[in-house]
């Protein structure tokens, strides 16, 4: 058991860290606005982190797995734990990271150490995934924001009950995004050791069977919640002012476009609703949830007619694109060698 | 949740009151310059007594409204905005409750010639204001007519501003005043009425601003 939890921690460090910086995308301005209490934000995005992670997580889990699956429990922790130092260097860097792009190198690098062909099918589609998600970010806020304001000003609601209106709207969009950020960021966290789980399934008196995928996702969206707890309050409080500087309206437009945008990368469901229509399906991939509210904050700034738009964050992000996944892969497949040339673990079959 | 739609619900309550108080101090106002303009000092005392009754019960809702809005978070992008506001609307009653005190003060003596012009300056003064709470009402409930208002507010202050050269001129010109002293007098009291509706312009051009802020 020791050994297994041993392997798990990268994952599950890579869950606290994505529970203490992502968060913030979706709760970060409510709380540095005092909208929402820390508190609330923290058990609400908690509660629905781990329902959208054990409910949601399979199809996002499922397309990582045919980039390369990972097929010994020493190797998911290798390239689990590059993965989260890659983030780690890009952010000391002061580089824009995604634990999605990481994740995808780290496998890469895998594939290139145990010699397996990745399906570059695969691939492509996923990082058509990565320029297409800030893009859609983009497209429903500048939407939104007609929409929004077309409400506001002929609702004549008065602006103590716009208020209250928009505290609720940010709860429940925050829940929405939660949920979203959950289903799609937990093949991430525990996609890499889904072929190896040391899990086998549980029934629940007949009624209910765990999978062993399920219960690696409960985990995971149990350590998304630690990070929350424990870490999230500072990022909350200034990358909800420092980076947003958005009223509540506009801030509930973004968090709502950015979840929309995570909700539709990882729903299996409208994924098969969309295959039997006959209409072209959107891949199931996990992806930036920073990236896409970058994209949701650009979306809102062309619809206010595009001034002080700062546009190079644009292609500082998309250096990010393409040195996160080199940098990870790279690191994976030296971290690798050492896990089975020094430590002498088995890192494919 | 209920409960907090139920404070919201009380929160609006409080501040169309304070509102109707501010509109009813210019609607007091307009009645005791016409009561003094008559020579009906009894009267014009019982509205100065009212006038201080309403700033007293305004000042009380307006800390009642700005304690909510602190206590409890609300409306954290604008809070300071409404502040404002309210207290610039409470200067407002101040200057007007002050103007009437300077008429049971000093009960100048208007001459008979001046005294329509002072009745239209009230006025103009008591529309001024109607205006001005009309737009800040509006600021509340619909951004869009605001500017409506607004436009209302300046033409009725320019207006105030001509019959208040039209008096200074009329006062300095004629030989029916004896002394300086009375001319300086009638000149302060028609300053002092047109400090009202500088005020509300005052307050008008703040609220234009704080309505752009509330652009989504």
């Amino acid at each position: 058991m020791l050994t297994i939890l041993f392997f798990l921690s990268s994952g599950i460090f890579l869950g606290w860290s994505l529970g203490a910086n992502d968060a913030a995308n979706v709760f970060g301005t409510a709380v540095a606005s005092r909208m929402i209490k820390f508190k609330t934000a923290a058990i609400i995005c908690s509660i629905f982190v781990i329902i959208g992670a054990v409910a949601g997580g399979a199809g996002a889990a499922s397309t990582l797995g045919k980039l390369g699956s990972i097929n010994a429990l020493a190797g998911a922790f290798t390239v689990a734990l590059s993965a989260a130092l890659t983030v780690l260097l890009m952010t000391r860097a002061m580089l824009p990271v995604s634990t999605s792009q990481s994740i995808v190198g780290g496998i890469i690098g895998w594939n290139f150490f145990a010699g397996v062909q990745t399906d570059m099918t695969v691939f492509t589609k996923i990082a058509a995934t990565w320029v297409i998600c800030p893009v859609l970010a983009m497209v429903f806020a500048f939407v939104l924001f007609f929409i929004a304001k077309t409400y506001v000003r002929n609702s004549k609601v008065h602006l103590f009950r716009q208020d209250s209106r928009t505290r609720l709207g940010l709860i429940v969009i925050g829940a929405f995004g939660s949920y979203s950020l959950g289903a799609n960021n937990i093949a991430n966290v525990m996609g890499v050791f889904v072929p190896s789980s040391p899990f086998n399934d549980l029934s629940l008196g007949g009624l209910l069977t765990i999978s062993s995928t399920q219960q690696l996702f409960f985990i995971g969206g149990i350590a998304i919640a630690v990070g929350v707890f424990t870490y999230s309050r500072r990022i909350m409080e200034t990358v909800g002012s420092n980076i947003f500087t958005l009223s509540p309206i506009s801030a509930l437009i973004v968090v709502m476009s950015a979840s929309l945008v995570l909700f539709l990368f990882a729903s299996k469901e409208l994924y098969d609703i969309l295959l039997s229509a006959g209409l072209p399906t959107i891949p199931l991939v996990p992806v930036s949830s920073s990236q896409a509210v970058v994209g949701a904050v650009i979306g809102i700034g062309l619809a206010k007619g595009g001034k002080n738009l700062h546009l190079g964050v644009v292609g500082r992000i998309s250096i990010g694109w393409v040195l996160t996944p080199v940098i990870s892969a790279v690191l994976t497949f030296i971290s690798l060698y050492f896990m089975q040339n020094v430590f002498m673990n088995t890192v494919y079959q | 949740m209920i409960e907090i739609f139920g404070r919201i619900a009380k929160m609006e309550g409080d501040v169309k009151s304070y509102l109707y108080h501010v509109q009813r101090s210019a609607l007091i106002y307009d009645e005791a310059i016409q009561e003094y303009m008559n020579d009906d000092v009894a009267r014009f005392e019982i509205r100065l007594d009212e006038i201080g009754k309403l700033e007293s019960e305004a000042n009380r809702l307006r800390r009642k409204v700005r304690d909510k809005l602190y206590q409890h978070m609300l409306i954290p992008e604008v809070r300071g905005d409404v502040w404002e506001l309210l207290e610039s609307l409470h200067k407002l009653i101040d200057v007007t409750k002050k103007s009437l005190e300077n008429y049971s003060f000093e009960k100048p003596v208007i001459p008979d010639f001046i005294k329509s012009d002072f009745l239209n300056m009230a006025d103009y003064i008591s529309k001024t204001v109607e205006q001005l709470v009309n737009a800040v009402s509006a600021y509340f409930t619909n951004i869009t007519i605001v500017t409506d208002y607004s436009n209302k507010v300046l033409f009725f202050e320019n207006e105030v501003d001509k019959v208040e050269d039209t008096i200074k001129k009329v006062v300095f010109s004629t030989d029916k005043i004896q002394t300086l002293a009375e001319r300086i007098q009638l000149r302060y009291f028609a300053e002092k009425m047109a400090l009202i509706s500088d005020v509300a312009e005052s307050v008008c051009e703040k609220l234009s601003v704080f309505v752009i802020r509330r652009e989504i």
